[in-house]
Order: C-alpha cells, then sequence, then structure tokens
C-alpha cells in the first residue's frame, strides 16, 4: 500500500514537473537570433576542406543524428612527431619534454607526449592526477619564460588558457570523484590544486617583483592563478560542508582514507626530499623540511584524534598535512627546475596576506619566525614562506 | 548528400534547442544563464565535430556538454530560487491553494522540491522527468553505470517525497 503511495506521489511528481517545464522555452525570436550567430559561427569555423564528415540522421528514441568521419588527416607537426618517434626511437618525443612555448618541439609535448599520457590515465583518480601535474607544468612553463625573460604576451595568453582548461578538468573530475561517494580523494586534489596554486602565486609574486620587463606578462599568469585559486577556495568550502553533514560511519571511512593517503603522501614527500636534498638551494632545503616536519605533526595528531574517534579533527589534521606536503613537493620541483633562487620577500607575502584565510596564518601554531624558518639573506631579503592554512 | 553539415546541424539545433535550454534552466535556475549555456552547448558541439571527433549520437553528446557546462557555472554559481524565477519571470505558477491529499502534487510544490534538492539529485531528476531521457541515455551521457544513475535516481525521489511531505505538515494548505 505504502509502495503503490509512493509510486503513485512520483508519478505525479513527474508529470507536474513535465508540465511546469512545457512553460518553458525560447521565443522564435530568441531562437532566430541564435541561429543566425550560430551560422556565422560555423562559416567561421568550417570542416577543414579534405574531411568527409557525414551527417547521416536516424531515428530511434527520438531525433538522432550519427556523424560517421574519416579520420582527419593529422597535423604535419603530429606526423613529423609520430615518425621521428618510430625512427629515432622516441628521439623527438623525448626531446620535446623540456620545451617550452613558442619552441620549435612545444606542439610535440602538448599533442604527443601529453595525449600519450592521458591514454595511460584509465580511471578518474589517474586523470586528475595528471590534470594537476599539466596544471603545475603549464605555470612552471611561464616561470622559466619568466626567468629567462621570453615571456611575451602572446605566450602568456596561451599559458592562462590551458591553465583554466586544466583547472577546469580537474574541477570536473573532482565533482565526479565526489558524486561516486569517493568524498576523500575529491578533496585531495582539491587540496593539492590549492597548494600548488598558492605556491606558484607566491614564487611568480616574487619574479614580479624582481623582474621589470617581464612584470605585466607574470602579472597575468599570476591574476589567472589567483582566479583559479578563488574556484577551488569555494569548491573546497563546499566540500567540507558536505563532510560535516555526513553521519559517523562515513565519516570515518573518509578519515581513514585521508589518513591513508596523508601517511603514503608524506612517505613519498620524505623520499623526494632525501633524494634530491643535495641540490636543493641551502634555503629552500630548510623550507621543505619544515613543511614535511609540519605534516608529520599534523599526520601524529590526526591518529590520536582517530584513537579518540574525533573524525571530523582527524580529517582536517591529514588534509593539513596533503595540503604542506603538496606546498613542499611543488616548492622542490619548481626550485630544481629554476636557475635562480626562490627568495620570497616581505612585499610580495603581504601582497598575499589580505584575505580571512591569510590572516590566520598568522596566529597559525606553526609560526615559522619562531621556528627560525624565515632567514636573512643577503642584500637584507627574507625568504618567507608561511604554510597556507586549510580553511577550517 | 543534399544538404550541407552546417545545414543539418542547423536542423538539429532547431530539433533540440528548447529542450536543451529547459534542461539548463531546470539546472541553474536562470533564465539567461540557461539560454548562455544552450549557446555555448551548440558552439561547443560544433567545435567538437570539427576537431575530428566521432560521435554516435548527438542527442546524448548535447546533453554531456551542457552537463560539463553547468558543472562548471556550479563552480561559480549564485544561489537563486527557481521557484521565485518562475513566479516572477516567466509564467506565474499555479497556486490555487489546494490541499495536498496522499499523492497529490502540487504544480508550484514540485518545482519548489527541485529547487531544494542538492545539485547531483537535480540533475537526475531534469534528466529523467523533464528532458524524458531513458537510464540507460543518462548513464552514457554522465558516463556512469545504469545501476549508479538508477540509485541517484531513487535516493532523489526519495529526497522529493521528504520534501513534499514536509512541505504538507508544517504548512496550512488554507494559508499556502
Amino acid at each position: 500500500m505504502i509502495r503503490t503511495t509512493t509510486q503513485k506521489l512520483h508519478k505525479n511528481l513527474a508529470r507536474e514537473l513535465k508540465e511546469q517545464s512545457l512553460l518553458i522555452g525560447l521565443s522564435q525570436e530568441e531562437k532566430d537570433a541564435f541561429a543566425r550567430k550560430l551560422e556565422l559561427f560555423m562559416v567561421a569555423n568550417p570542416v577543414r576542406s579534405g574531411e568527409d564528415l557525414r551527417l547521416t540522421q536516424q531515428r530511434t528514441l527520438g531525433v538522432f543524428y550519427q556523424l560517421i568521419r574519416v579520420p582527419k588527416p593529422m597535423p604535419l607537426v603530429i606526423i613529423l612527431a609520430v615518425v621521428a618517434t618510430v625512427t629515432a626511437g622516441g628521439g623527438a618525443a623525448y626531446a620535446a619534454q623540456d620545451t617550452l612555448p613558442g619552441e620549435r618541439l612545444y606542439d610535440v609535448k602538448l599533442h604527443v607526449n601529453e595525449r600519450f599520457e592521458g591514454l595511460l590515465a584509465i580511471s578518474d583518480e589517474d586523470e586528475a592526477e595528471l590534470a594537476l601535474e599539466l596544471a603545475e607544468r603549464r605555470i612552471r612553463e611561464s616561470e622559466r619564460l619568466a626567468e629567462r625573460k621570453e615571456l611575451s604576451a602572446e605566450l602568456a595568453q596561451g599559458i592562462e588558457a590551458r591553465l583554466a582548461s586544466h583547472v577546469q578538468r580537474l574541477e570536473a573530475l573532482s565533482v565526479k570523484l565526489e558524486e561516486r561517494g569517493l568524498t576523500t580523494a575529491s578533496t585531495n586534489v582539491r587540496i593539492r590544486l590549492a597548494a600548488m596554486l598558492e605556491l606558484h602565486n607566491k614564487v611568480l609574486a616574487e619574479m614580479e617583483e624582481g623582474n621589470g620587463l617581464q612584470a605585466r606578462e607574470v602579472a597575468r599568469i599570476r591574476s589567472a592563478i589567483q582566479l583559479n585559486s578563488t574556484f577551488v577556495a569555494q569548491a573546497r568550502e563546499h566540500m567540507e560542508e558536505r563532510f560535516e553533514e555526513q553521519e559517523d560511519a562515513p565519516r570515518k571511512i573518509a578519515a581513514e582514507r585521508a589518513q591513508a593517503s596523508a601517511t603514503a603522501k608524506l612517505e613519498r614527500t620524505k623520499a623526494y626530499f632525501a633524494d634530491h636534498e643535495h641540490r636543493l638551494h641551502e634555503r629552500v632545503k630548510l623550507v621543505a623540511a619544515e613543511l614535511i616536519a609540519s605534516a608529520e605533526g599534523s599526520v601524529s595528531q590526526g591518529n590520536l584524534h582517530m584513537e579518540n574517534a574525533a573524525y571530523g579533527d582527524a580529517y582536517t589534521s591529514f588534509n593539513a598535512a596533503i595540503h604542506d606536503l603538496q606546498t613542499a613537493a611543488s616548492l622542490m620541483a619548481t626550485s630544481l627546475r629554476l636557475t635562480t633562487d626562490l627568495r620570497l620577500n616581505n612585499a610580495a607575502q603581504q601582497q598575499l596576506q589580505g584575505g580571512d584565510s591569510q590572516d590566520n596564518e598568522t596566529t597559525d601554531t606553526r609560526n615559522m619566525d619562531e621556528q627560525g624558518v624565515n632567514l636573512n639573506v643577503e642584500n637584507g631579503a627574507v625568504l618567507k614562506l608561511p604554510v597556507p592554512a586549510l580553511s577550517r | 548528400m543534399t544538404h550541407s553539415h552546417e545545414q543539418q546541424f542547423l536542423h538539429a539545433y532547431r530539433e533540440n534547442a528548447d529542450a536543451i535550454f529547459r534542461h539548463c534552466f531546470f539546472r541553474v535556475s536562470d533564465k539567461e544563464m540557461a539560454s548562455d549555456l544552450m549557446q555555448e552547448t551548440f558552439l561547443r558541439t560544433w567545435k567538437y565535430l570539427t576537431n575530428g571527433n566521432t560521435v554516435e549520437n548527438i542527442r546524448a553528446l548535447l546533453y554531456r556538454i551542457a552537463n560539463n557546462l553547468i558543472v562548471d557555472y556550479y563552480r561559480r554559481r549564485k544561489v537563486v530560487s527557481l521557484d521565485g524565477l518562475l513566479e516572477q519571470a516567466i509564467e506565474p505558477a499555479r497556486v490555487d491553494g489546494r490541499t495536498l491529499m496522499n499523492t497529490q502534487v502540487d504544480r508550484a510544490l514540485a518545482v519548489k522540491a527541485l529547487d531544494k534538492l542538492p545539485e547531483h539529485y537535480r540533475q537526475v531528476i531534469v534528466m529523467r522527468y523533464i528532458d524524458e531521457l531513458s537510464v540507460q541515455e543518462m548513464a552514457s551521457i554522465l558516463a556512469e553505470t545504469e545501476n549508479a544513475v538508477s540509485v541517484r535516481l531513487h535516493r532523489a525521489l526519495k529526497k522529493c517525497e521528504v520534501i513534499l511531505t514536509s512541505h504538507d505538515t508544517h504548512n496550512d494548505p488554507k494559508t499556502s
């Protein structure tokens, strides 16, 4: 009886929604206006000549179309890359790995190397990992170009667009992971993206100040980073709210997953630090070590919270550790790729400390002044890399 | 072939524009934004077709692209009430004050329930009952299993039921 009532309710709900939806529509004028816009767009973006794009209509459930097309010819650069890869044992693709925008093999890097990486990313988690890596790769390219004073407005524009595209992809994948119930994995990628963007914003702030000729272009990349950081922060806040709404059992599972993730990342980051320590600049080494120590502290604290069944606090601690570890990893990798020292000064810091979350940093228990991480170095510059607080 | 690609795509636009617009409208609760999203959907679909991608089902592709755009939109959205919008801007929802008894669902309340649903539930309700897509088609568009879509749809309906029941219990029908 209850089942029948429920079914009727659902049926009526569906009918009312459908009827309501039929009241909604565009006027004929609106549709015609866009049809004209669409026609112009199609003229401006035609099907490339020589291609056979066939559109055949098939009627099935509704209006269905099937597009059958002959594969389009590859761009010349890709053909050359594939030929080079086959004949020279992957030499061109290998050579393209470290190229920068504006260089001859950069298209190979984007269209061959990175597409190949995409093919290897099978799960949503792998794909999110790759999108994060590609977003950071684009920012590093801008840093290296700025360092060489070769970051033109045109190159900055291209980097900006590609960065936005990687971040959007990451956002979409994060939503997908959340919808699949993988809240921890989804939160993990957002936290790491936020940490990575914050770190590079600081690095570029330093470059912007010390690099007169490129200041405008660097500012443009920073502005793109800050814009993307805003979206990440909003989305992360939403996810944290959803975590709070959950009951104890799923919260425990989420905290356990965050624990496993933070612990594994701690080990990996420590191993990376040990392998590259000798190549890192002394100041970067100190900051990275401090971040790792801070993450280790957060993991221990999280473990204690787990023992006390305080899953919300544990989750926050593990996520703080993941944030610190990502900052450390990005800092080390960035430092190794740049030839100049990373030296973030007070002015750049203050510029970034305008928001509420930044205010929290000054009262964060990980006071880096007290722990000796602020170092007065030559020429009066001060290295200061505070650990961005996770919004709580 | 008697028609050019462009003419055929325009035909696809005329066949699907209203449905895609409605889908966007009930997902984002904003007429202007829904119109923009619909337009962007068709522009991106055309670009997709000219970029060397094989497409088997244009309708599914349109919904998939619209869905991706909506996901992006929600990253930067402002919260707007769908219910309020329907009453003020498009067509007054017919609130006739009748009592909700057992299985009756008032049209305005149906929209209210939709408005109160979390986005991931609203998505499947709109696809199933407004777009009238099958679970199989929804699974294909969302790149999920049919089982996952069915479960989410079921939960979404349950949530609607709770919202409607709660409204029925807490509101005096004479004053609603």
